[in-house]
């Protein structure tokens, strides 16, 4: 099949087996060697790069679902201004992933940086907005819902997210080089870095 | 392209019936949900024998959430993540925690609920906690009447944990009830991740109401992932005899009876580290339902 997509900025126009992984795309194809994946489709999480914007496991996105997809590996990732918020941010901590997660870690830290952007702007918008056209709440859902967004509000950091569901998202890199206390440090300082130039533009 | 690697041919239905049709036309090809599952396999790429494949993602009616009084309603091919999001709003927290407690975003952004369920040979979370809280799937049965069936996400499987309808049907719906009012308790555990380590997983799920001291209408699953898929009534009536506070014979007694249950239902790729492992999260869940009672 013949694959469209832009990679790293770049548009390329490629011809695939439809269902061949984009791990091995970057890999033979567009020669891209910073996701450092050996797990052959095991989920190591070695290979993970955003697509539009989400992060995904390359090694689970075949071919056929990428047309007209924005793809950003780690190499595409390193020439933008994001990316210079965690490095500073991994210097003022003074600790950072070991270079074979480097990538990896790096682009799951932007993924929970977006993830926070979008979970603010949510609670901008208003719940409403989240819960879809179809919902029809009933007050003792309403309760539950409150509730458990008390809960998870109390256990937040300053960035909102706890200690706990950064290890969660951080379990899918296997390699266990950092320390999740760091590595909560690490998001707050990106998130901080990142709010901040956001208020200067603004 | 490697040499005499064929591409497999990608169909991409608009509606059910269009991906119906298209599985008559080609009975080797293969429904393709999230692709998390698939693509993890060992040696899925290169392989000479790849099937074609019908991606569901372009079918609108499989992507839809709807949520009524007493039971939320979702589409195959909803992502585990927008049911997380929509059930922060309406799950208890037992259940809601089962749910997240699926991988990190990034899986739960790629695997469906759909996919999930109709794995071939291997059960998730997903499974063991719709099965205990008596979800049903809406069925089409892959003729051309298309028939739609209701059935229970726990008479999807047989004993091994293999999916009975793996090639002649497409799971389309899942009906999982949410009612504020029910007095029903909810646990769920999780050792190991599925995903990554089959053969020493497992996946445990119990609700239950304690009325007057006693455990009533419990239902519990137990998930080895590879090898077992375990509900059973007899076992349920069995825990239905438990009164509170439970004595430690009693629960050494159930126990012994869930050991032995599922030295029977495994594969044989099952480890004893497994079902000993199911047999001590019941004993601590009983442990732990005992304590909540004493402390009223």
């Amino acid at each position: 099949m013949r694959l469209n997509c832009n990679i790293n900025g770049s548009q390329y126009s490629l011809v695939v087996n439809s269902d061949k992984p984009l791990s091995h795309i970057l890999r033979e194809q567009i020669m891209t060697f910073g996701d450092n994946t050996q797990c052959q489709g095991a989920s190591c999480g070695n290979c993970i790069v955003l697509i539009n914007g989400n992060a995904a496991l390359s090694c689970l996105v075949p071919a056929f679902k990428l047309n007209g997809a924005s793809i950003l590996t780690f190499e595409g990732f390193q020439k933008t201004r994001f990316c210079h918020d965690i490095e500073r941010a991994y210097a003022d901590v003074g600790n950072q992933p070991c270079p074979q997660c480097y990538p990896s870690k790096t682009i799951i830290i932007e993924s929970i940086l977006n993830k926070i952007d979008k979970e603010n702007q949510n609670r901008i918008g208003g719940f409403q907005m989240a819960q879809g056209p179809h919902n029809d709440m009933s007050p003792n859902s309403q309760a539950t819902a409150s509730a458990n967004e008390q809960a998870a509000r109390s256990r937040m950091g300053t960035s909102g997210f706890t200690t706990e569901m950064i290890a969660k998202e951080l379990a899918m890199s296997s390699c266990q080089c950092i320390e999740v206390s760091d590595l909560e440090k690490i998001i707050n300082l990106a998130y901080k870095y990142r709010s901040r130039r956001r208020a200067r533009r603004s | 392209m490697p040499e005499g690697l064929r591409s497999p041919t990608v169909f991409t239905p608009k509606t059910i019936s269009e991906a119906i049709t298209n599985k008559l036309k080609n009975p080797d090809a293969r429904f393709w949900a999230g692709g998390t599952y698939i693509m993890s396999r060992p040696n899925f790429y290169p392989n000479p024998n790849q099937r074609d494949i019908i991606a569901l993602s372009g079918i609108q009616d499989l992507s839809r959430i709807y949520h009524a009084d007493r039971y939320l309603e979702a589409g195959a091919m909803v992502t585990i993540q927008q049911l997380i999001t929509m059930g922060s709003f309406v799950f208890s927290k037992e259940l809601y925690n089962a749910i997240t407690s699926i991988g990190s975003s990034v899986i739960r952004n790629q695997a469906t609920i759909g996919g999930s369920l109709c794995t071939s040979d291997m059960r998730f979370t997903m499974s063991c906690v719709l099965a205990t809280l008596n979800a049903q799937a809406e069925i089409r049965m892959v003729s051309k009447s298309a028939a739609a069936r209701w059935i229970p996400v726990s008479k999807l499987y047989d004993r091994k944990g293999n999916f009975l309808y793996a090639d002649n049907a497409l799971l389309t719906k899942i009906r999982i009830p949410t009612d504020p009012t029910s007095q029903n308790m909810f646990i769920s555990r999780t050792l190991d991740s599925p995903m990554n380590n089959p053969t020493e997983s497992v996946i445990f799920s119990l609700q239950y109401t304690i009325s007057q001291g006693n455990l009533t209408s419990p239902v519990m699953c137990i998930t080895l992932p590879g090898s077992c898929f375990y509900m059973s009534q007899d076992f349920d009536n069995l825990l239905s005899t438990v009164n509170f506070p439970v004595t430690p014979d009693k629960t050494a007694k159930i126990a012994k009876r869930l050991a032995s249950d599922l030295r029977l239902s495994v594969r044989q790729n099952s480890s004893m580290l497994q079902i000993e492992r199911a047999v001590r999260l019941l004993e601590n869940v009983l442990n732990e339902i005992n304590i909540s009672y004493l402390e009223g």
